[in-house]
């Protein structure tokens, strides 16, 4: 029999319903495996352990009463570090907000808690989600277990690692240009960018608002079609969410994909500088969905070299307005000064990194008098462009399959003295944000010994079409149930 | 697309940001390499296409003017580096 820590969401929910395993053990296992490799894999930034384990035991006494809330009831989650909530402090890891502890709860937080789930602790992240790499976080770099040498991805790459290493059956992530999905195909794992406004964004640190959303990271699509089932939704607190009815996604994953038109955009399969191990396993995964009934067909994105470009003018120009809020009057770090000017500009620059500080002055020039037509103007053209491109696309097809990312995992140093180069690992993600389209990453085989990511992109909303195809491709290859090695395997 | 000095210093500026001498050439070399490739959107003819600002035709939603939450001053003022009663404190603006 597999070690509780091994078990996704779904089967250890089955577990603790057969009653092999109590609450207590399966977030304890978590607990366990966390204290057996995080030293190595640095996924987590704080654990809440003895909260946690007493949740998880009233979450026992309620099941003994027949009062269970679900089938998550009483299980653990990991929280990338800009979810807020009064039950832990939220860094971004930034220095600036260091300490700091919000008072009041993450919409998504709140019904994972009203389902009954645990938050087990806060993962690392590129500060304020501004990366690819995990390397941005002001606290410590993750590494990824596949090869402890390497980048996990970033920017979510704590919450990738942690489900990687099987510390955790499911974290939460955030997605502005690829934030869940390249760190989820470096790692290994699903990873599931919905729909944007289909998951409410109250409660979740602004990076950049018309692109920011929420999603799981899961051992499966089963895994993340449950979780997504119980985040998604209107919100009152997040005027941009979507008041559209939210479906069982776990009773459309019937396994069959006959007759689905799969779309092949030739701009990211003939791409200059795809990494062959990565074109040889997506070529196969391919010939997978063929076998399971899907129908190929080519077709052409042509705004995606532009993509980059138009997202990093409006990410920035977001994240420069967003990031204004950190001024050490209201909460997180204040470095004094003779004035307040004084104390702005000493707080301001001593709190945020590098990376921060790019894409803020960026975002300052882009939206400055005399650039912001040129500029902020122009991308937001392009973003419609770019719209334009995925409508016409889906005339012709029901999804769209593309690699993750241009490569595997690369080595930790490796870019982070080259922005641009750091920006372009993006190339195949930032797109779906512009148009607001739902995404999922999963693992579709190995380059070398790293793993490989399949990106299947769907119409606005159709995140059950998305769940089914990752599924039926899952059970048939087996892909998600491949773990790294590492030494301090708790058995 | 040629920054320069005094356009960083303006920029800095407008964001509360200060550089070091030594971090300025950087900066300054990292965005005039990143403003020379999203330089390549001018390949593209815009002049006919509508901005997106918003992806999804959503309205401001409305609600009754209700008070429904309240966040008492001492919750909102847990995390403030210093404040006296209910007032953030600041250093003196006004001569």
């Amino acid at each position: 029999m597999s070690e509780l820590w091994q078990l996704g969401l779904d089967e250890l929910s089955a577990c603790v319903a057969r009653g092999e395993a109590s609450c207590v053990e399966a977030v304890g296992a978590s607990l366990d495996r966390v204290a057996a490799v995080d030293d190595q894999v640095g996924a987590f930034l704080s654990l809440r352990s003895e909260a946690a384990l007493r949740e998880a035991s009233e979450a026992d006494r309620a099941r003994a009463k027949g009062a269970e809330r679900g089938p998550l009831h009483g299980l653990p989650f990991a929280v990338k570090d800009n979810l807020v909530s009064p039950d832990f402090e939220t860094s971004c890891a930034s220095r600036i907000l260091r300490g700091m502890r919000a008072p009041y709860e993450a919409t998504v937080l709140a019904r994972l808690r009203k389902a009954g789930m645990v938050a087990l602790g806060t993962t690392n992240m590129d500060e304020f989600a501004m990366g690819s790499s995990c390397e941005n976080s002001s606290v410590k770099p993750t590494r990824n277990p596949w090869d402890l040498a390497r980048v996990p991805g970033g920017s979510s790459g704590g919450s990738a690692a942690a489900i990687a290493a099987r510390e955790v059956p499911v974290a939460l992530g955030s997605d502005t240009g690829g934030s869940i999905r390249q760190p989820a195909a470096l790692c290994g794992v699903v990873g599931l960018k919905p729909t944007y406004g289909r998951v409410s964004r109250y409660g979740l640190v602004a990076f950049a608002s018309s692109l920011d959303q929420v999603g799981p990271l899961t051992h499966s699509a089963r895994d993340a079609a449950l979780l997504l089932g119980v985040i998604a939704g209107n919100d009152p607190l997040d005027s941009t969410s979507l008041d559209a009815p939210v479906p069982d996604y776990t009773s459309e994953l019937s396994g069959s994909i006959a007759g689905l038109r799969v779309g092949l955009p030739r701009e990211f399969f003939d791409a200059k500088g795809l990494d062959p191990g990565t074109r040889e396993a997506l070529d196969a995964a391919l010939a997978t969905l063929e076998e399971l009934g899907a129908i190929p067909v080519e077709l052409s994105l042509p705004l995606t070299e532009y993509a980059i470009a138009a997202y990093y003018l409006i990410c920035t120009a977001e994240a420069s307005s967003n990031l204004s809020r950190y001024d050490g009057v209201k909460y997180g770090l204040r470095v004094p000064g003779d004035s307040l000017d004084e104390m702005y500009l000493n707080t301001r620059s001593s709190g945020f990194g590098g990376e921060v500080k790019r894409r803020i002055l960026l975002g300052t020039f882009v939206l400055s008098a005399g650039y912001y037509d040129a500029y902020y103007r122009k991308a937001q053209q392009v973003r419609t462009l770019v719209r334009r491109d995925f409508e016409a696309a889906f005339e012709r097809c029901d999804l769209i399959a593309t690699p993750t990312t241009p490569g595997p995992a690369w080595p930790l140093g490796e870019r982070v003295d080259d922005p641009l180069a750091m920006y372009l690992s993006d190339v195949f993600t930032v797109s779906v944000n512009l148009a607001g389209l739902p995404a999922l990453s999963v693992p579709c085989g190995r380059s070398g010994r790293l793993p490989v990511g399949l990106q299947m992109i769907g119409r606005p909303l159709d995140e059950p079409t998305l769940l089914r195809a990752a599924d039926a491709f899952l059970e048939r290859t087996g892909f998600h149930r491949d773990v790294p090695e590492l030494s301090g395997t708790t058995a | 697309m040629k920054i320069g000095q005094r356009l960083l210093d303006e920029l800095a500026m407008l964001a509360r940001l200060r550089f070091e001498d030594s971090e300025r050439e950087g900066m300054l070399r990292d965005l005039e390499a990143i403003l020379d490739y999203v330089g390549k959107l001018e390949e593209l003819d815009t002049r006919e296409v509508p901005p997106t600002a918003h992806l999804f035709d959503v309205t401001t939603p409305m609600r009754e003017d209700r008070v429904e939450r309240v966040l008492p001053a001492d919750e909102a003022l847990r995390n403030a580096p210093e404040y006296e009663g209910t007032a953030l404190v600041v250093p003196k603006v006004l001569e």
